[in-house]
């Protein structure tokens, strides 16, 4: 009777909890690469010259700023089994291949949402990807076919590739909650909303793996987390 | 006088009292005979079985009674109520709808019997009349009026009919209108109930209800009168075409297993316990439609064991491990049945009954475990010492050591014979010595005699002559990188570049660990350059190596020495052991003078000679390896061929202490082959000297599986498996695949392309993510070629396989020449062609002038508009911009390459012909009938496809591409 009791007011408080605005806070901070950055590597384009030029392609797969801010590095909370969803927006991510180079590099989408993949290049590309747990794609994307909407419905970390311009290269990053962002140029980046708690917090650079730190959450305002990768041996 | 009492001879009294007792004695011996006629271990198992059935069908019933719509239910029966009650209110209105139900009835049959037979008059009649109209008769027009009386008859009838039947239907109405529709509710009742009922059928069956059905059951199986109608009683399949050997005459088996393996052959027991668990795989085993039924082929073909038994241990059960012993005994008292010739098998060696019925295949379906074992046996040569059915014919497993000067030296070759393994851990040459009835101190000098004589024999008898000096150096790194990727591994393992142990068809070749410090430089060079120029039955193909390359990849394999520790070099000469060992050998075959006067006359290098021949002619090399003086020697091991069937008091299990069982024995050899030597006293020559196989515990089991499937009996032949034409052709292309290793390289008949992981290894090491390695190296590695021949032109093919030219421009691993004679390539283009189902063995190429409009939408549709084919895919001498390794295969050879049915299939969905393909789809299957561009030949894909397919089929030339 009386652990009925109990279950009953703590079922009635998480009610409350779920009605009332939850009190969040916002982890932020920069990403920065502990070792030298290294000079842009531009890529030769042998195919497609006249499209494909139309942009300088350098070798994006670690992007260093001035003062060490690492660019394209994914932040998330990991084992955040209450996080919320992320919400699928109305209009659907998109994925420009401008100038035979994937626009953005890295990308986040919610799992369950489309992808428009946008061609305007009026050549042939052909999007093919490299998951761990959605189905693989290989599918042409002629001149004809400006855009191509696919879905993915797993949480996954996808390489994305094209097999006409080898050198393009992104990544698509399937994500099952909201607490996941992206850096930016500068190596900043914020999660928000995320829900007070002491939390790990990861990492991941396309070629320097992933990393982990510790961050505690408070009920309100943001909480700073300066994270730093080792640099590559 | 005589008294007029009788006399007797015995005393009556005592007679009757021996009568008597005689009497009782038979009765109660004739009812003990009933009862141990009767009580049989059997009974009580089928009592379990059907308490068991019982058990699972009220389950059944109870998820059934469960799985009804409740509700559904609950409303049909209160209607079907409602229908009762209105009924037993509105009583006089229904009977007298009842009543003119029954005249309507009535009405109804008259009716419609009578419409029936005057159409049946009509018919008659219409058809004298028109024989008549047709003959232009005169008496025509008295017939059409009679068929004119007879039509206005049948439509009143037919009116009269209808008439009657809307009535009817109106009377339903009325009636259900009244109280409701009772036939139909019933009918849903019925339908939503229709599971459960059958089941409680069942279930009556099995476990029947009420004292008097339950008398019943009792009466019907009580003894002596069990004759008429019992539910328990043997369940036995008479086999007649599955005759068994017993000595002298043949018996038809009569297997009585299902006596108390009831479940064996339904579904539905798969998680009960033995005796009754479900057959696994009923799709492939005792189902009446599965490849083998039970009525056809029984139980004991395969599991063995004596038929006719109905009890646990006179049928001869055999565990399958130490822990299924224990338990039977605990369970059945387990014990050995004494004098079974044949007792069952244990399950781990279950498909050593495949063979006798599927003889002459390569592979036996589903038998993973006999297969690896064929395997193994081809692998390290069995065959090459013991006489084996189905593997005549085999190339000896080892190389020819007719040129060994040319190759190594005996400083290499004595450390080599005296332990494999401590040169090469993973190498398939077995050891002879050091082994557990040869390596007393004695022993060992010995052996190291014997050693010497064999290397000094081997290194005499070789051909003179030897390979040219190098024409220059090579860059080991360049090699190892050619090693590693135009497609050595397919077939060669070499340790240091291995993560996981390499798979059987990677251990086809030798593995090449240590051989820099084995072959010398020039042999490599040429071996790798022309393998056949060395070894003419080598099946090492050509590999079409340039000068450079050969000389890197030598540079490469010179750098794979001997393991640390590992020593060359030869045993001292000891002529004092060594006389003693040749006169052994020579009082065996001469008188005692003539070996002194023998001896005499020869010189320490000619003893050494004669020691060695002697010993190969002992260990049997010449088994495995070609050596001069010893081509036409007959092998030295015992014939296996019915080694499954040897009895198993001819096996000699010595002072060794393990079940007496063949499977036993032969396990036990393979694992120390000198062990049933172990307390004997033996002279030398008398010892034991198969040698010690490098297996595991896994191969060794595999191999006696293998050995148990050789035996004496022959299935009939309506039971074996036969081969119809096109799977002697699928095997006989089988065999070549399996002897060239294809599927090293290829993905072929569902199994192969084990280069693949090595492939993967390699663009890891690029850098590549696990998954992108994984997926890129589908594409990287050799293509795909079950569907060979659905893909490509027999006369393509033919060319193809004697002259391979690249067709895949991004392909480091290159296709060999294998040098295949016009009869193999035959076989391979039969093979790959009922592979695919496919016609064989030549088809025209389409010659007809397509329709203008068509090859210029076709070309249209292949432009850098539409689907830019030529942006990855070369055209004879027009190539794509960019790095080969990103080009596709040259669209020019499509016409004398390609099946013009497959480039349809092909481009309409390349993923799945061949999933994970470099080729991107360009139509999409989920939404196929929008994928195609909306403004060509009407937006018609499968008119788009045909016309590239068409316009494809133009470029090129009738004799480009050979
Ligand atoms: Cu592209």
């Amino acid at each position: 009777m009386k652990r009925i009791g109990t279950l009953g007011i703590v079922a009635l408080i998480c009610a409350c909890l779920a009605a009332v605005p939850a009190l969040a806070g916002n982890v932020v901070g920069k990403v920065t690469y502990a070792g030298a950055a290294p000079a842009p590597k531009p890529i030769p384009i042998t195919k497609d010259k006249e499209v494909c030029s139309r942009e300088p392609h350098v070798d994006e797969s670690l992007v260093v700023a001035a003062d060490k801010g690492l660019a394209n590095v994914v932040v998330y909370i990991k084992d955040a089994p209450n996080a919320p969803k992320m919400a699928i927006p109305a209009k659907a991510p998109e994925l420009d291949q401008r100038s035979c180079k994937f626009h953005p590099h890295v990308q986040i989408i919610p799992a369950g949402g489309t992808l428009d993949i946008l061609n305007n290049d009026g050549i042939l590309h052909n999007i093919h990807t490299y998951p761990k747990n959605n189905p693989p794609i290989n599918q042409a994307q002629p001149k004809f076919k400006t855009k191509m909407p696919i879905k993915f419905d797993k949480p996954d970390t996808i390489k994305l590739a094209c097999d006409v311009h080898t050198w393009m290269s992104g990544w698509l990053i399937v994500a099952p909650n909201a607490w996941y962002t992206v850096s930016g140029p500068d190596g900043t980046f914020k999660i928000e909303n995320v829900a007070p708690g002491a939390y790990t917090l990861s990492y991941w650079q396309e070629t320097l793996g992933t990393q982990t730190a510790q961050v505690t959450v408070a009920a309100s305002g943001d909480v700073k987390a300066d994270l730093t990768f080792p640099a590559k041996k | 006088m005589p008294a007029k009492n009788e006399e007797y001879a015995r005393s009556v009294p005592l007679l009757n009292m021996v009568f008597a007792l005689c009497s009782l004695g038979l009765l109660l011996g004739t009812l003990w005979m009933v009862w141990d006629d009767y009580y049989r271990s059997w009974r009580p198992v089928q009592r379990q079985f059907q308490a068991l059935t019982a058990k699972h069908t009220e389950e059944a019933l109870r998820q059934a009674e469960q799985a009804v719509n409740q509700e559904e239910l609950k409303k049909i029966q209160e209607e079907l109520q409602a229908v009762e009650t209105r009924s037993k209110e509105k009583r006089k209105q229904l009977d007298e709808l009842n009543e003119k139900r029954k005249r309507n009835t009535v009405r109804v049959y008259i009716t419609d019997t009578n419409f029936k037979n005057t159409k049946s008059v009509f018919d008659a009649v219409r058809f004298a009349y028109e024989e008549l109209a047709h003959q232009h008769s005169p008496r025509a027009a008295k017939k059409l009026e009679e068929l004119h009386e007879v039509q206005k008859k049948l439509t009143e009838y037919k009116l009269a009919n209808d008439q009657a039947l809307t009535e009817q239907a109106e009377i339903k109405k009325q009636t259900e209108a009244l109280v409701g529709d009772r036939a139909g509710l019933d009918m849903k009742r019925q339908d939503l109930l229709a599971a459960v009922d059958r089941l409680q059928k069942k279930l009556d069956a099995v476990a029947p209800k009420g004292l008097v059905m339950r008398a019943f059951e009792h009466v019907r199986n009580a003894p002596l009168l069990d004759f008429m109608a019992p539910d328990l009683k043997v369940q036995q399949v008479v086999l007649d075409n599955q005759n068994k050997d017993i000595n002298f005459v043949t018996i038809p088996r009569v297997d009585r297993c299902q006596t108390c393996h009831l479940g064996a052959d339904q579904a539905g027991y798969e998680n009960d316990p033995q005796p009754f668990t479900t057959h696994p795989q009923q799709e492939i085993y005792l189902a009446s439609k599965s490849p083998h039924p039970v009525d056809k082929v029984g139980c004991t073909v395969c599991h063995r064991g004596l038929d006719r038994a109905t009890d646990f241990l006179d049928a001869a059960h055999w565990p399958d491990s130490p822990e299924q012993q224990a338990q039977w005994v605990k369970s059945h008292d387990w014990h050995p049945k004494e004098h079974e010739t044949s007792p069952m098998l244990p399950s781990r060696f279950i498909e050593s009954s495949c063979l006798p019925c599927h003889q002459g295949v390569v592979h036996i379906p589903d038998a993973k475990k006999w297969n690896h074992g064929k395997d193994l046996v081809e692998r390290v040569g069995c065959y090459g010492c013991h006489k084996m059915k189905g593997f005549e014919g085999l190339r000896k497993a080892g190389p020819p050591l007719t040129r060994l000067t040319w190759k190594t030296d005996p400083q290499w070759a004595y450390p080599w014979i005296e332990n494999p393994p401590a040169f090469r851990p993973a190498t398939w040459m077995p050891r002879f010595f050091g082994l557990s009835n040869n390596s007393s101190p004695a022993d060992v000098a010995r052996t190291q005699q014997e050693i010497r004589g064999m290397v000094t024999y081997l290194f005499e008898k070789t051909e003179p002559g030897g390979f040219p000096k190098l024409p220059g150096t090579g860059d080991p790194p360049r090699g190892e990188k050619l090693v590693t990727s135009v497609g050595c591994l397919g077939c060669h393992a070499v340790a240091r570049l291995e993560k996981s142990p390499p798979s059987l068809r990677r251990r086809f070749g030798p593995n090449l660990d240590g051989i820099g410090s084995k072959a010398k430089p020039e042999w490599i060079y040429a071996w790798v350059k022309d393998p056949k120029a060395y070894f003419p039955e080598t099946r090492m193909p050509n590999m079409r190596l340039t000068d450079r390359e050969a000389l890197d990849i030598t540079a490469y394999l010179e750098t794979l020495k001997a393991p640390e520790g590992w020593k060359p070099g030869i045993a001292e000469a000891d002529p004092k052991l060594q006389d003693e060992l040749v006169k052994d050998q020579m009082r065996a075959r001469m008188m005692e003078e003539e070996v002194e006067a023998k001896m005499a006359s020869m010189s320490e290098h000619e003893k050494e000679l004669y020691l060695g021949q002697r010993m190969i002619t002992r260990y049997g090399c010449f088994g495995c390896h070609l050596i001069q003086g010893f081509e036409t020697t007959p092998p030295i091991g015992t014939e296996l061929s019915e080694e499954g069937s040897k009895e198993v008091d001819r096996l000699d299990f010595g002072f060794v202490h393990i079940p007496e069982t063949r499977q036993d024995w032969i396990t036990e050899k393979l694992k120390n082959p000198r062990i049933f030597d172990e307390g004997k006293v033996k002279s030398p020559d008398e010892k034991l000297k198969m040698p010690l196989f490098n297996l595991t515990p896994e191969e060794r089991e595999a191999v006696v599986t293998v050995i148990l499937s050789m035996v004496k009996e022959k299935p009939q032949m309506a039971s074996t498996y036969l081969l119809d034409s096109r799977h002697k052709a699928l095997e006989a292309g089988r065999r070549l695949v399996q002897e060239h290793n294809c599927q090293g390289c290829h993905l072929l008949d569902g199994e192969g392309q084990d280069i693949r992981v090595t492939i993967a290894r390699q663009l890891m090491e690029e850098g590549l993510g696990e998954e992108e390695a994984d997926s890129r190296a589908v594409a990287f590695s050799p293509p795909y070629i079950t569907g060979e021949g659905a893909r490509v032109r027999s006369d393509w093919l033919f060319r193809f396989l004697k002259d391979p030219t690249p067709i895949r421009p991004w392909l480091s691993v290159r296709m060999p020449t294998f040098g295949f004679t016009d009869e193999e390539n035959n076989t391979l283009l039969k093979y790959f062609t009922a592979l695919s189902q496919s016609d064989f063995p030549f088809e025209t190429p389409p010659v007809q002038p397509f329709p203008p409009a068509e090859i210029a939408a076709g070309k249209k549709l292949t432009s850098t508009d539409y689907f830019n084919c030529f942006s990855c895919h070369q055209q004879g001498a027009r190539k794509p911009e960019g790095d080969p390794s990103g080009w596709a295969p040259d669209l020019a050879l499509a016409r004398s390459r390609l099946r013009p049915a497959w480039i349809e299939d092909w481009i309409k969905d390349p993923q799945k012909l061949y999933p994970g393909t470099k080729m991107p789809s360009y139509f999409d299957p989920g939404s196929f009938e929008t994928s195609g561009p909306d403004d060509v030949l009407g937006g018609d894909e499968n008119k788009q496809i045909q016309a590239m397919r068409d316009y494809l089929l133009t470029l090129g030339s009738d004799r480009s591409g050979s």
